[in-house]
């Protein structure tokens, strides 16, 4: 049982605290409500650019990193299609400099160009780094649009295309900031050996005055029902074949959720896991295979991946996934195999408990998304799941009709 | 309540460093067990680091294959049986063959102990190898090395350690595709009887294990099950032939990858501790000179950093990034700069103080929780030394000045000692 105290400040700003006194550190998580699906068609990729200009100074003070490291702290930031999540971890006696620095940034940004000029640069180099000089690397970007024809979705987080980044203008950058940064549309989690009404003081202090703001409207289109099998094939110069096969699933808070994930638990977590042992174990046609679902907040997308050994043909691969598809499908699985898969939940869980900063995260997705209480309930939820009701996610979720493929071929 | 957002609120400089206490004691056939007992979760970890690395086997692969191999079936158990049951427990086996060791992991909830534990003895002493499991794993490992070897980074890191190691030591990391179809299924249990042995083997426990933990290990690892003296090791022979600039073109790349470092020795060198110091300033943290100028000033690259890499018998240092072919040039040009004003010039008083309270900071996280210890304490075993190393460390961290620092960066990066290996454009 994780402990958890919270309150919420007159702006709308969301405080959870975690005591871990088995640390002498602590963490500062917050979470901002806007990912890759709140940009435009035509702006992809600024949700993440903006969380490398978050770095760049704030109105009241010149460097963020300094000032932290010069405490013993250290920082990073990611951004999804979701969400944009900040973090921190300091000795916990100066846990006050977080909370100046992180409130700063939050009341106002220092936007100047030259900081903008460079961090266009940087993600520029981040995106031929990760997506165009890596064998495989562009994948996420043939899948998404494949899958997604309407939704944000639709494009990854690094953006559809580099342009977009370097047309970024310092406008465009106030006015995202003004629309999603925001007391109300954030969550902060405090984790670590502090004491919660210390805590409640301090965000008082430092967040208690930033203005409460409007948060735009993003009018996220519903991606219709897919309807057709969608497939696309492509040539690189890579040294083996692979096969991508995506399936339209509901999102993070749907009932369904857990099933899914066992259901890709079932496929392929752990080393006795169907498609590893039959694919790769017993007929030896990939080198690699993969079952997992995204996690995302609106309908996302459940991923069954492999990477083909030289003597496997393309649609050999696709009939050895179609039969283990087809199985899971008609026939119940045992209860023996949904218990592993479940004992693996809740080990997983313990193990994840260990690290204060993982619950900070936990912790504030699970606000942000119902209550942070939740996180307590998931093992319950995950232990009714019933295998009919695996066969029953099964079947509806390995349709044909519900189905994108991407055949990925190497030319050497 | 009106605050002043341009001041800093108070902090406190931290100047303790607390390791966890390990224990230490022997099985009834001599392993080592060294336990950090701590943390509020009932799980336990236990690394066995088991005297099998490439240093010792007599080619490349075989470590590692016999490392993987091992969970693929015993005289008792089908690869499969063995998945299944660990995987039924929740548990985690991890495999990973180093230059001095090849590591078995388990990491379980600590009431399946006895459970696991057994599985795990009958993993390590009675692997079966079949030949068919050694051509699954081999295949798989060829794509690995397939895919990797078009990555322009690890074109340049493996092309910097064969310059300075050669090629007939493990150091250098010189593994070809031939190598791939030339091991046969004998060497491997020949490998295996002669090195997972009682014989210099740890087993490194974190976490809660239980009460019964020691009577455990000497119920299933206690007995003298081998009477191998283990294998030799051996030191990389000095090279006559290093090349101070090495390109490697690769017409498809998108981005160059730039590796400019030069040889070192291993920690036991009385400079150590302070050559890490001075890396971090150099490129070890987020706010180094490199990534400051290379990056957040210059916008050249998405990442750039500088990390000592040592070994048992030898290290070195090295800075690497990944920059646009027209950028290339100014990239190694900067590098060299920065070297180049650490020498020239004593850094500032206020630098300093940030560099070293950034480290104490780290070596707080580093050692946070149970798990995180044993992780370095490992690091520390693989290479025969004591946990003193990080108290040693600690001290220096806190006395350095500004000069002494200086003086290695005149010692130590002198560009005529550094060698430049670029891949890509």
């Amino acid at each position: 049982m994780i402990n958890i105290e919270k309150r919420t400040l007159a702006n709308g700003l969301r405080v959870v605290v975690h005591v871990d006194k088995s640390t002498p550190l602590a963490a500062v998580n917050i979470l901002y409500n806007v990912g890759s699906k709140n940009e435009q068609a035509d702006k992809t990729g600024f949700a993440h650019l903006f969380e490398h200009l978050m770095f760049g100074g704030s109105k009241n003070i010149p460097s963020y990193d300094s000032p932290l490291q010069m405490v013993g702290g250290d920082n990073n930031a990611w951004t999804n299609c979701d969400i944009t999540n900040y973090y921190l971890t300091l000795p916990a006696a100066n846990i006050e400099t977080g909370f100046w620095l992180e409130s700063d940034r939050m009341l106002e940004l220092d936007f100047s160009e030259e900081s903008l000029e460079v961090q266009r640069k940087v993600v520029i180099e981040e995106f031929k780094q990760h997506y165009l000089n890596q064998p495989y690397g562009d994948i996420p970007l043939l899948v998404s649009p494949l899958a997604y024809k309407v939704h944000p979705y639709q494009w990854p987080t690094i953006g559809k295309d580099i342009s977009h980044i370097e047309n970024a203008t310092l406008d465009d950058v106030k006015s995202f900031f003004y629309s999603h940064y925001a007391p109300n549309n954030a969550v902060m989690c405090v984790s670590g050996n502090v004491d919660p009404d210390k805590i409640f003081v301090l965000a008082e202090k430092w967040f208690g005055d930033i203005p409460h703001r409007t948060i735009a409207d993003s009018n996220i289109a519903v991606e219709p029902k897919q309807t057709e099998e969608r497939k696309l094939e492509v040539e690189r110069n890579v040294p083996a074949d692979m096969i991508n096969k995506v399936f339209h699933i509901g999102g993070r808070t749907d009932d369904d959720f857990c099933t899914v994930d066992l259901l890709s638990d079932i496929l392929s977590n752990g080393p006795s896991s169907r498609l590893i042992q039959s694919l790769v174990k017993d007929q030896q046609l990939f080198s690699e295979v993969n079952a997992y679902i995204s996690g995302d907040h609106h309908p996302g997308l459940f991923t069954v991946t492999g990477r083909l050994l030289p003597d496997t043909k393309m649609d050999q691969a696709e009939l050895a996934i179609q039969n283990e598809l087809d199985q899971i499908c008609n026939q119940t699985i045992v209860d023996y195999e949904l218990q592993k898969v479940k004992n693996k939940v809740e080990s997983t869980l313990v193990f994840s408990e260990i690290s204060f900063l993982n619950k900070a995260m936990n912790l504030a997705s699970f606000e942000l998304l119902g209550q942070a209480e939740d996180i307590n309930y998931e093992v319950e939820k995950y232990q009714a799941v019933s295998a009919q009701n695996i066969r029953d996610c099964a079947q509806s979720t390995f349709r044909s009709t519900n189905c994108s493929t991407l055949y990925y071929r190497s030319n050497q | 309540m009106q605050i002043d957002r341009k001041i800093a609120p108070e902090s406190k400089t931290i100047d303790t460093f607390d390791l966890q206490p390990i224990e230490t004691y022997e099985l009834n056939n001599g392993i080592m067990v060294h336990l950090m007992q701590a943390g509020s979760q009932e799980v336990a970890k236990l690394d066995f680091l088991f005297p099998a690395g490439s240093v010792q086997a007599t080619k490349p692969l075989i470590a590692s294959i016999t490392n993987k191999a091992l969970t693929e079936g015993t005289t008792n158990c089908l690869g499969a049986e063995i998945s299944e049951k660990i995987d039924f427990f929740g548990a985690f086996i991890g495999q990973q063959a180093s230059f001095h060791h090849s590591i078995v992991t388990l990491v379980t909830l600590s009431h399946f102990l006895p459970q696991t534990l057994e599985i795990l003895e009958d993993i390590i002493k009675n692997p079966v190898f079949k030949q068919k499991e050694i051509d699954t794993l081999l295949s798989s490992r060829k794509q690995e090395y397939l895919i990797e070897s078009d990555k322009v980074k690890t074109i340049a890191t493996r092309a910097f350690t064969q310059n300075i190691y050669g090629k007939a030591h493990p150091y250098g990391n010189y593994v070809t595709i031939e190598d791939f179809d030339k091991i046969t299924r004998e060497e491997i249990i020949e490998f295996h009887q002669q090195s997972y042995i009682p014989k210099g083997t740890h087993i490194i426990v974190s976490g809660q294990p239980g009460n019964h933990l020691k009577a455990l290990l000497n119920k299933h690892f206690g007995q003298q099950w081998s009477n191998s003296n283990g294998l030799a090791d051996h030191q990389p022979e000095p090279q006559a032939n290093i090349k101070t600039n090495i390109f490697l073109p690769k017409d498809d790349a998108v981005q160059s990858a730039i590796k400019i470092g030069r040889p070192l020795f291993n920690k036991e060198h009385p400079d150590f501790h302070g050559l890490q110091i001075l890396n971090t300033v150099l490129g070890g943290y987020f706010g180094s000179r490199l990534m400051t100028n290379i990056r957040e000033e210059k916008g050249l690259t998405y990442g750039i950093s500088s990390f000592i890499m040592t070994y048992k018998h030898a290290g070195f240092l090295v800075v690497g990034t990944d920059v646009k072919a027209e950028n290339r040039d100014l990239a190694v040009k900067e590098i060299f700069n920065e070297l180049k004003k650490l020498r020239d010039e004593t850094i500032s008083s206020e630098e300093l103080e940030l560099v070293r309270n950034f480290l104490i900071g780290d070596m707080t996280r580093n050692f946070d929780g149970p798990f995180a210890t044993s992780d370095n304490y490992r690091g520390l075993i693989d290479l025969g030394l004591t946990p003193d190393y990080f108290h040693q460390f600690f001290n220096v961290l806190l006395k350095i000045t500004a000069e002494e620092i200086n003086a290695l960066a005149k010692k130590y990066l002198r560009e005529e000692d550094f060698i430049t290996v670029i891949a890509g454009k």
